[in-house]
């Protein structure tokens, strides 16, 4: 799965090489960013970590705050 | 293979706009020699450049009172005519510059005397660098060199064996006129311009191909026509580097809006009617000397479902017939897809009679619906392409076998089922409607296939929407392909699913009318294209 | 960075039709109101009107300045930063949660055989694309699209004439107002004060004139459409199964003569597509806003395919998501939707004209 995993980013870069080869540096550093976060959120999903999972994270500030709130 | 890839990107990089403009300067002129004065070097130098030419043709003449001016006629025997040559040259040549009596006296104004006094030809020119001469030769012209003069004469005597004007083979209609376009410039350019009696119908003539030097008109009407368009079309058509053009569709592969896309954004028609109402439209047509082939542009997905007829005949009709053609597009795009997603995930969309009687027919073949549709398919494309090479006699006689021996034989075998035969002769008949996107659509309706064999209906909507978006970034010579669709263009919906009558058709085209200076592209005021009362 | 004028107000009220349609036709949000619903569903449409006037006029306070522009405005440099950060992962989160509201639905009603992974990433490659051509190519797709949403609503509604039965719409505020009002809070959240998410896209418009105008037919035709199939529902289910079914829109298209449902399916693809594609180019833009990039479109493809990677990581089944949509979403979407906007309205007004 991870060889599936790192292939398609090989595929997403190669599609979008054209506009990569024509962004600046920032441009780059955001793109790769937001790759790399993608990565991890997948590898996260296929590892099964449940840890940091935004919707629980998200569940448990609200009900911290409506606890808090009475 | 990384050269033609390096090609390829060129050519990508120089459609922008920045290329031709450093390109303008040209160095013809300094290439360019004169005419020589001594008749002796200008044979020889006819000598050295159609040398082994079998068809050239050189008179040498003398003429005057008596015979002091030495001349050299020379023509293309094939590309000219021989009536014109004998009795509007020769013949005054030899026989009334005598009488007039033409002498050492006036051998400055030799040439004047010659082009006034005695040729009757139609058209006659000067030429004073030999390069132009020859190009003149090569065109059908008749060039007569004066000696001691360094000016050449030519005259048009161009006529050669060309096919009458007939009724086109690609686009029949019942009502209308029979006539089409045929392989000679000058023609088509007639046919035109006795339809659009009109000094503002322009054609500007361009030289295209390195070895061809094949005639390219540019057909306009002045005053209607967008001139952002024309500008476009002409820069592009003038960037066009290439050896040999053929045919129009070579141009039309340079001078495309979006190369790599499955459908043609530019048009092309054999029909002076239709030619000559997308020039009254605002259009930009380009002949091409060769071929009978018409480009216009901008094409828009619209004309596709636009036939010359829908106009001489009444609305009803011709909505209907758009209303068709319509249905044709979406049955011939869809149909084997919708089968085969039915037969894969939807089952249960079928009535059940229905349904039954379909898994009765599939029962006992050994192929995947989707896996039959692609064979069948692919052997109607077969089918198709065999029609198309064979000679006409023979190709009847194979649409028969295939149609109906081996559709119903395969069915016998068990190969294929009934629905499937069914399926795909109506997919195939229904896509002869809508001939200008029968490539497209072998395309759309192949991803489809797939999109319907892998996820049903909403793989089909998935590809529907894909190609949807890819049409959406689609442009025509500045014009969105998808108009007056989208955007949206309330008066050009006239001209559309429903034929407006003609009285209720009120306005050109707006969406041709966009203007490149004005930041809102696609509105502009309506009294620019207004038609005039 | 300049915005280029580039949809129309027909665009414009389209793309919000498909948006407030969305993914809530499919969970209907208000059914905890039983036979209110439609009422529920009312009274949040009203208060979408207000939320949508709120950021309009949010906009024309501070025109040709999308969202990010206006918080750094509104906030300042670092404030407003750091809370459009918070706005973009809330609009890249709808996405993802868009998503699997769809892949859930298409995988329960449909597909229960094909991954679910596959079903939200064949939904991820149009959306890419799309999101990649710019934001003349969704208007313009939305254009050419949306318009089928109502067409088939009206035919589904037709169709189903026979099955109604009125009484099922009495008795009329049987438990009194609470639980009325607790739907039309859920139905507030979601779907119409996520619109907040057209602050992104509101200076894309070349028609400023219609802004008002698009923007609020569009939540009208949207808002008709909504509670046109909330009473259609109720009426051919029966209150009691459609409060439990969790996808009643669907369980009422299946009694539909030829069992066209799947057809009307496409409905479904369309209204969430025009959702997805307006969070991703909200994210992009927003992104793009914030480290001052050259163009958006680059991002479109990585943004989709973390949108996809979250989808799939947030939630273990179906239950989860319909427990967290209806329980948490409403509070968690509060401040995006309402706090946030009001006290940007409030300093706006404050700055143009009590300085």
């Amino acid at each position: 799965m991870i060889i599936l995993l790192v292939i398609s980013l090989a595929l997403i870069i190669a599609i979008d090489l054209r506009h990569l080869l024509a962004a600046t540096k920032k441009d780059i550093f955001i793109y790769s960013a937001l790759l790399v976060a993608a990565f991890m959120v997948a590898l996260a999903q296929l590892m099964e970590w449940k840890l940091l999972v935004p919707s629980r994270v998200i569940e448990s500030l609200v009900r911290s705050i409506i606890g808090g709130m009475g | 293979m990384f050269r033609k890839l390096a090609g390829i990107y060129n050519y990508l990089k120089h459609k922008s706009q920045d290329y031709f403009q450093s390109e303008q300067p040209q160095e013809e002129e300094s290439e360019q020699e004169k005419v020589p004065r001594d008749i002796q070097k200008v044979k020889q130098k006819l000598a050295e450049t159609f040398a082994d030419c079998s068809d050239f043709v050189l008179r040498e003449l003398k003429i005057g009172d008596d015979s002091q001016f030495k001349v050299i006629l020379a023509y293309f025997e094939g590309l000219t005519d021989h009536e014109i040559i004998n009795n509007g040259i020769l013949d005054p040549l030899m026989i009334e510059s005598k009488k007039i009596g033409i002498d050492r006296r006036h051998e400055g104004e030799l040439i004047q005397k010659i082009k006034e006094e005695i040729i009757n030809v139609g058209e006659v020119g000067e030429a004073d660098t030999f390069t132009r001469t020859v190009e003149e030769l090569l065109a059908g012209g008749t060039v007569l060199y004066i000696d001691g003069q360094g000016t050449a004469l030519k005259f048009d005597t161009t006529a050669w064996e060309e096919r009458g004007v007939e009724e086109p083979q690609t686009e029949s209609i019942v009502r209308g006129p029979r006539e089409g376009f045929v392989e000679s410039l000058s023609t088509n350019i007639s046919l035109l311009r006795r339809r659009i009696k009109n000094a503002n119908l322009k054609f500007k003539v361009l030289n295209l191909g390195v070895q061809t030097n094949t005639d390219v008109a540019i057909g306009y009407l002045a005053g209607i026509v967008n001139e952002d368009v024309l500008k476009m079309v002409e820069e592009r058509v003038q960037r066009i580097k290439i050896d040999a053009v053929l045919e129009s569709g070579y141009i039309e592969e340079f001078i495309e809006d979006s190369p790599f896309s499955i459908f043609p954004t530019v048009g092309s028609s054999e029909r002076p009617d239709k030619v000559a109402g997308k020039l009254l439209e605002g259009r930009v047509a380009i002949l091409c000397e060769g071929t009978p082939f018409v480009l216009t542009v901008p094409y828009l997905f619209i004309e596709a479902f636009q036939s010359s007829e829908d106009y001489y005949n009444r609305p009803y009709v011709a909505t209907i017939g758009r209303s068709l053609r319509f249905l044709a597009l979406i049955i011939t795009a869809a149909l084997p897809a919708f089968y085969v997603a039915v037969l894969t995930f939807h089952q249960n969309i079928l009535p059940f009679e229905l349904l039954l009687n379909i898994t009765a027919a599939v029962e006992g073949i050994p192929f995947s619906p989707f896996f039959e549709t692609l064979v069948l398919g692919t052997a109607f494309e077969l089918l198709r392409e065999a029609g198309v090479r064979m000679p006409k006699p023979i190709g009847q006689a194979v649409s028969i076998v295939g149609a109906l021996i081996l559709g119903e034989a395969a069915v016998e075998a068990g190969i294929a089922s009934h629905p499937i035969v069914i399926v795909t002769a109506v997919t195939a008949i229904t896509s002869f409607i809508l001939s200008p996107l029968l490539e497209p659509l072998i395309f759309i309706r192949l991803f489809l296939l797939v999109a319907a064999n892998t996820l049903g209906f909403m793989g089909m909507g998935l590809v529907i929407i894909t190609i949807f978006v890819h049409l959406v970034n689609l442009k025509s010579f500045g014009v969105p392909y998808l108009a007056p669709f989208s955007p949206l263009s309330g008066m050009d919906l006239e001209d559309t699913l429903v034929r407006f009558p003609l009285w209720a058709m009120l306005t050109r085209p707006r969406i041709l009318a966009w203007r490149e200076e004005e930041g809102e592209k696609y509105r502009l005021d309506a009294n620019l294209i207004k038609k005039e009362e | 960075m300049i915005e280029e004028a580039k949809i129309s107000g027909y665009q414009l009220g389209m793309l919000i039709v498909g948006f407030v349609f969305g993914s809530s036709v499919i969970l209907n949000p208000a059914a905890v109101a039983y036979q209110d619903a439609w009422f529920a569903q009312l009274l949040a449409w009203l208060g979408g009107f207000v939320l949508l006037g709120l950021y309009v006029a949010i906009y024309l306070l501070s025109p040709e300045q999308n969202l990010i522009e206006t918080l750094r405005e509104g906030f300042g440099k670092y404030l407003g930063s750091l809370i459009g950060l918070f706005y973009i992962w809330y609009f890249i989160h709808l996405a993802s949660l868009v998503f699997r509201d769809l892949g859930e639905y298409m995988m329960t009603v449909t597909y229960t055989e094909t991954p679910l992974v596959f079903l939200i990433i064949s939904f991820s490659l149009p959306i890419a694309y799309l999101v990649k051509s710019g934001i003349e190519a969704i208007g313009r797709t939305a254009e050419i699209t949306i318009f089928v949403i109502p067409i088939s609503v009206l035919i589904t509604v037709v169709l189903l004439i026979p099955n109604y039965d009125f009484n099922s719409l009495q008795p009329f505020l049987e438990e009194g107002l609470t639980p009325v009002l607790e739907g039309a809070f859920n139905n507030l959240s979601f779907p119409f004060g996520e619109t907040v998410i057209f602050l992104m896209l509101f200076p894309a418009l070349n028609e400023k004139d219609k802004l008002i105008k698009a923007s609020s037919l569009g939540l009208f035709v949207a808002g008709v459409l909504l509670i046109t199939i909330t009473l259609r529902d109720i009426m051919v289910l029966g209150s009691n199964i459609f409060r439990r079914a969790i996808f009643p829109a669907h369980l009422s298209t299946t009694l539909l003569p030829a069992e066209i449902d799947q057809l009307i399916a496409i409905n479904w693809l369309l209204g969430s597509g025009a959702k997805i594609t307006v969070c991703i180019y909200a994210t992009v833009k927003g992104l793009a806003e914030l480290f001052k990039l050259n163009s958006y479109k680059l991002l479109a493809l990585p943004t989709v395919v973390l949108a996809v990677g979250l989808s799939l990581w947030s939630f273990d089944d179906l239950i989860g998501l319909l427990r967290w949509s209806s329980e948490i979403y409403p509070y968690y979407a509060l401040p995006f939707q309402i706090v946030i906007p009001v006290l940007l309205l409030i300093i706006l007004l404050f700055k143009r004209y009590l300085r």
